[in-house]
């Protein structure tokens, strides 16, 4: 109790900082936007980078790794910013009665950037393609390709799947790497990978690519949308030191960083805009409900209450982060409100539930925490705060080749693992990875997520009982502690006010729609 | 034709060193936790998944029988391929080379630029203030962090002033001048050390070679004493120095690696880094075979310059 205090203390002491940050942070960093430049390259620092650009390679299933990708590639399913389905490359799609055929028609008029042109014969090549990959492709397009049965080219302006079991998940993965269409000149002799060359119909085509390093890119000027206000040149650059991408941004070298949000109280005293995205993205811990302490809801409960997330925000988000207990974003149509006063902060019933779980001393967890410093800090914030009640939590200390060691228990190790969670393009994604009986070798918290699951994937995007049935889902997660949440993760950018407009929060992904940002004039 | 003996002999006797190199490698990564399979299968794959990338890459072949096919590849001028990237590991490491190899030459330019005259003021000044001041500056040199001066050199001389970029590589080909701007500050941050040790290996060796009977002689000849410390001072005192540079050398390519993170400078440093985190096994190994092979190089041709400097070694 007493360590808790002082932190509390603490951060007390820190309030107006934290505050100042948070509201400087939360609202929009300019005014009134300048107009766009034309002639101006955008040159982005980010923390993540690229092994290849190949969006069916597995190193590029990361929600985080699609920034570059979306600037190459067109999807045939486009996913707004709330990450509902819209018109990309397909105007138009419908599914038959059961669920078994999803049929799409095509844009007419577009080329990739080696000048091919786009058409069901291009999809159909994109989709076989992926078909044979199997599970060399990444876990996205192996998850979309696994529920395809025949891929028929109707006409040269329409495709049809055909699916083995009934999915209404269809416009959603498409709306990711799935859905990314490839020049069918690239596809030859088996490329993947390093070995793909990257052309697809994007906003950018590549000038150049540097595995992990940087990719420049030049504007698609035969962009079928247009490309007014569009930057001439877009590149894209990996620093994975967060001071160095700052440092970028202070000194000139780049337009716009992703930067860290312990850095945003000094981007704003350099006289930076900084600008918070919220994501459907959130700091996690996934329990492993096989194993007998945390399998017991009453101790999951316990964790639930003995966690202050309000304070694990202020003091480790900088206003980048709010507490929440659900996987989606306040902002998010997938988010129950309701949800967030389940849980609130009480030590002394967490003692209580831990007692009539049957451990009235306490109970030992076994944590896998990766080795990285802002897992670290997390991790051991939450470890004081459930010492205070009783679970003495042990890291068990491990890195990200190592995260398997959670989805194959051994014996003692691994009750609970931290994730970095970016979100899904489809909320049903989500729970399907997160709590579904699939993703793990342990049962659900209960059967009904099972069965929710299978019901919401026999629903189409469209039908409005979905909502209902993901909302349940969350609920249920909620409830059930399948789960727990600790707080949602933004990306946070800085850059000079006024050079950088049009980078709204974009949902489906961990990446914003960086490809649609604009650099404001004046700026380089 | 004793020469080219001598250099054949050297190059024979590195290839078990190398091998050794590439074992004790091998060994350590298999020794650390962690699934290559599971990395080379990303995000969220399935139990099958991580087993068809671990049948794919050997990796569930007996560990000697991993070696040897390393091995074989390397004799055969075959680094391997990347698990991750799925580049060959020797085009990976020749596109990163250039970054650190510059680097690395920048800080031994500056590391010699500044510790040589430094050395020999302070050996000629011997006890005065201004020896002191050198002993205490090089002193700070030798303890001071790179990571530390790398960060104060970029919040004061890129963005205080403005003065040099703060990140980023250029290439010589692309743009010799913004190459040779954005290469100071992070071969300042690695020279600054090397400057340091090597200031007081100069100022040692120096002290101890103008006593000497022939400094006296050349004195008394009347040599003015620039020409006696060039001719006569330096040439001497230079086996301890070009000892103690080399020993810098292999320092300087292992301070790269943090000095390329805070200037954004993905080099061979990065590189390694990278394959880590992600167990990428064929690259570290051939990052590991490339700078021992550098090591040795440099070692080589330190040993050759004994010769230079000292004739009674090359006779030898």
């Amino acid at each position: 109790m007493q360590m808790i205090n002082k932190r509390r203390l603490r951060m007390r002491n820190l309030t107006p900082w934290l505050l100042a940050a948070a509201l400087c942070g939360i609202q929009p960093a300019v005014a009134a936007d300048p107009p766009p430049n034309p002639n101006a390259a955008l040159i982005y620092f980010d923390a993540v980078s690229n092994q290849t650009l190949d969006p069916q390679e597995p190193q590029n299933n990361s929600s985080f790794a699609q920034g570059v990708l979306m600037a190459v590639y067109d999807s045939l399913v486009r996913l707004d910013a709330s990450g509902e389905p819209r018109p990309g490359l397909a105007t138009a799609w419908h599914y038959n009665e059961d669920l078994t055929e999803f049929t799409m028609t095509l844009r007419h008029g577009v080329t990739f950037h080696d000048g091919t042109a786009f058409n069901a014969a291009a999809v159909g090549r994109n989709l076989q393609r992926s078909l044979a990959l199997g599970n060399r492709a990444g876990a996205a397009t192996f998850e979309t390709t696994s529920q395809i049965a025949a891929v028929d080219v109707v006409n040269d302006d329409t495709i049809r799947l055909k699916l083995k079991a009934p999915s209404g998940q269809m416009p959603y993965l498409l709306g990711g790497q799935a859905g990314m269409m490839i020049s069918p000149a690239a596809l030859t002799n088996g490329a993947f990978g390093a070995t793909l060359t990257p052309v697809g119909t994007g906003p950018y085509r590549v000038r150049s690519f540097d595995s992990n390093v940087q990719t420049l890119t030049t504007r698609n000027d035969a962009y079928w949308e247009g490309v007014e206000g569009r930057p001439a040149a877009f590149e894209h650059h990996f620093a994975s030191e967060a001071r160095a991408r700052l440092n970028a941004v202070r000194s000139g070298q780049a337009s716009l960083a992703l930067i860290e949000p312990r850095q945003i109280p000094e981007a704003k005293a350099a006289g930076f805009a900084v600008q918070v995205n919220e994501k459907n993205s959130t700091w996690e811990i996934g329990l492993n409900l096989s194993h007998e302490t945390v399998g017991k809801l009453k101790v999951r409960q316990a964790i639930m209450h003995a966690i202050d997330r309000e304070a694990l925000a202020d003091a480790l988000g900088f206003g980048a982060s709010r507490p929440t207990v659900q996987y989606f974003a306040a902002s998010s149509p997938w988010a129950v409100p309701a949800l967030e006063a389940m849980y609130p902060f009480d030590p002394d019933k967490a003692r209580t539930l831990l007692a009539e779980a049957g451990y009235p001393k306490g109970v030992d967890i076994s944590w896998l925490l990766l080795n990285t410093a802002e897992y670290k800090q997390l991790g051991e914030a939450v470890q004081a705060m459930l010492g205070d009640v009783g679970i003495r939590v042990k890291f068990d200390m491990v890195d990200v080749s190592q995260y398997t060691l959670f989805r194959r228990p051994a014996p003692g190790r691994g009750d609970v693992l931290m994730v970095r969670w970016g979100g899904r393009p489809d909320p049903l994604q989500t729970f399907q990875e997160g709590i579904g009986s699939k993703a793990a070798p342990w049962p659900a918290a209960v059967p009904e997520i099972d069965r929710l699951i299978d019901q919401a994937r026999g629903m189409t995007p469209s039908d409005p009982q979905r909502t209902k049935v993901i909302h349940r889902l969350g609920q249920l997660a909620t409830e059930q502690v399948a789960h727990v949440t600790l707080m949602t993760r933004s990306n946070v950018y800085a850059y000079r006010p006024g050079c950088i407009t049009n980078l709204p929060p974009y949902l489906p992904t961990g990446n914003d729609r960086i490809n649609d940002t604009r650099v404001g004039m004046g700026c380089k | 034709m004793t020469t080219l003996l001598y250099l054949f002999r050297r190059i024979l006797s590195s290839i078990p060193i190398l091998v050794l190199v590439g074992l004790i490698t091998f060994l350590l990564i298999h020794l650390t936790p962690g699934d290559p399979a599971a990395v080379v299968a990303g995000d969220n794959a399935t139990q099958e998944a991580i087993e068809a990338a671990r049948h794919r890459l050997g990796l569930d072949q007996p560990f000697l029988v991993q070696f040897w096919h390393w091995l074989h590849g390397v004799l055969t001028g075959d680094l391997g391929t990347s698990f991750t990237s799925g580049r060959p590991v020797l085009s990976l490491i020749f596109d990163r080379l250039p970054i650190t190899l510059s680097l690395t030459a920048g800080s031994t330019l500056i590391g010699l630029g500044i510790s040589v005259p430094l050395g020999v003021f302070a050996a000629i000044r011997r006890g005065s203030w201004m020896d002191r001041a050198t002993i205490f500056t090089t002193s700070l040199g030798i303890a001071a962090p790179e990571f530390f001066i790398g960060l104060l050199l970029v919040l004061v001389v890129a963005l205080e002033l403005g003065w040099l970029p703060a990140t980023g590589y250029i290439p010589f080909s692309e743009d010799p001048l913004e190459w040779l701007l954005r290469l100071v500050l992070p071969s300042l941050t690695l020279g600054v050390g090397v400057a340091a040790e090597l200031a007081r290996q100069v100022r040692g060796a120096m002290i101890d070679v103008l006593a000497r009977d022939y400094i006296q002689t050349a004195r008394a000849k009347g040599l003015s004493t620039l020409s006696i410390i060039i001719k006569h001072g330096l040439k001497n005192a230079a086996i301890p120095v070009v000892t103690v540079l080399g020993l810098q050398i292999r320092r300087l390519l292992g301070g790269a690696v943090i000095v390329e993170q805070i200037f954004a400078m993905n080099g061979v440093g990065s590189l390694a880094v990278r394959a880590v985190f992600l167990r990428d096994l064929p690259v570290l190994l051939g990052v590991a075979l490339i700078t021992a092979i550098i090591v040795l190089l440099v070692n080589l041709i330190v040993d050759m310059s004994y010769g230079y400097f000292d004739p009674k070694v090359r006779q030898a």
